[in-house]
């Protein structure tokens, strides 16, 4: 696994007021990473920007970020996606827990085959459960399997492949 | 304007057929149905049922919250799936 790996966790938005304030769309549950110092980076690994402090504000947040002292220089940041690396995450104890962005690229192989089928190109969860999204090696489109024990009965993250199960009719979808 | 409750939940019949011979049979599969405006009923909770959403068949695996909502509800037809970031998956 490469845990190099960037991870989006917040976008700045437009330029608050005149002291360097800027709108934040935040994408992780854990808002103490976007303050925690020296994780930050942007796109290119660069991690130069530093969160001092973050409010609540309508639907998302205000932020404050270190050495932006006016509107102008808060411009300048419109539309900055914030990333952190993939190690900075805090680890899983339970077994059965994956991060999406874990999942995201796994092989995926049949049960009593050893020809890899394809890979799980997406997580989601659309209010009944997660779901992988798998996109066969041959071709066709993709398809959702429940990632569940009876569908996914094995996930090995040391070889990076997970085994599935799929219903007989539900492939050629 | 709110269905009469005299008339009862709306649900396909083919949807309710399909699901007792799932459950008859024991085997673990996904029932695919079209019917996205069928209420979900006590006596599916835990079945799967891959509910078409114009494109594809979205898994929906039913649980006891899901009672009385429609099967539509859980199979987006639109494409915008959010941010990852530091979400998680559980195995159940």
């Amino acid at each position: 696994m490469t845990d190099d790996k960037l991870i989006c966790i917040a976008k700045i938005g437009k330029a608050h007021g005149i002291r360097g304030m800027v709108y934040l769309s935040v994408y992780t549950e854990d808002t103490s990473l976007l303050l925690a110092p020296n994780i930050l980076r942007d796109k290119d690994g660069d991690s130069s920007l530093e969160i001092e402090e973050i409010s609540p504000h309508k639907n998302g947040f205000l932020a404050k970020i270190k050495n932006v002292y006016d509107r102008n220089m808060a411009e300048e940041l419109c539309h900055k996606e914030l990333y952190i690396l993939r190690d900075e995450l805090k680890s899983i104890t339970d077994d059965d827990d994956f991060y999406y962005v874990d999942l995201i690229g796994l092989a995926v192989f049949l049960q009593n085959n050893d020809k890899q089928f394809g890979k799980i190109i997406n997580v989601h969860n659309f209010g009944a459960g997660d779901l992988i999204e798998i996109m066969p090696e041959n071709d066709g489109d993709s398809f959702f399997l429940p990632f569940t024990k009876a569908f996914v009965p094995d996930v090995n993250m040391q070889d990076l492949r997970v085994t599935i199960s799929p219903p007989d009719d539900f492939i050629d979808t | 304007m709110s269905r009469s409750v005299w008339k009862g939940p709306f649900i396909e019949r083919y949807v309710l057929k399909k699901a007792q011979v799932v459950q008859e049979s024991g085997r673990n599969e996904v029932i695919k149905i079209w019917s996205r405006k069928s209420m979900i009923m006590p006596q599916f909770v835990g079945l799967t049922f891959g509910v078409y959403n114009g494109q594809k068949f979205i898994p929906v695996s039913v649980t006891g919250e899901m009672i009385g909502h429609k099967f539509g509800e859980f199979s987006p037809t639109r494409t915008y799936y959010g941010h990852g970031a530091d979400k998680k998956a559980k195995r159940k």
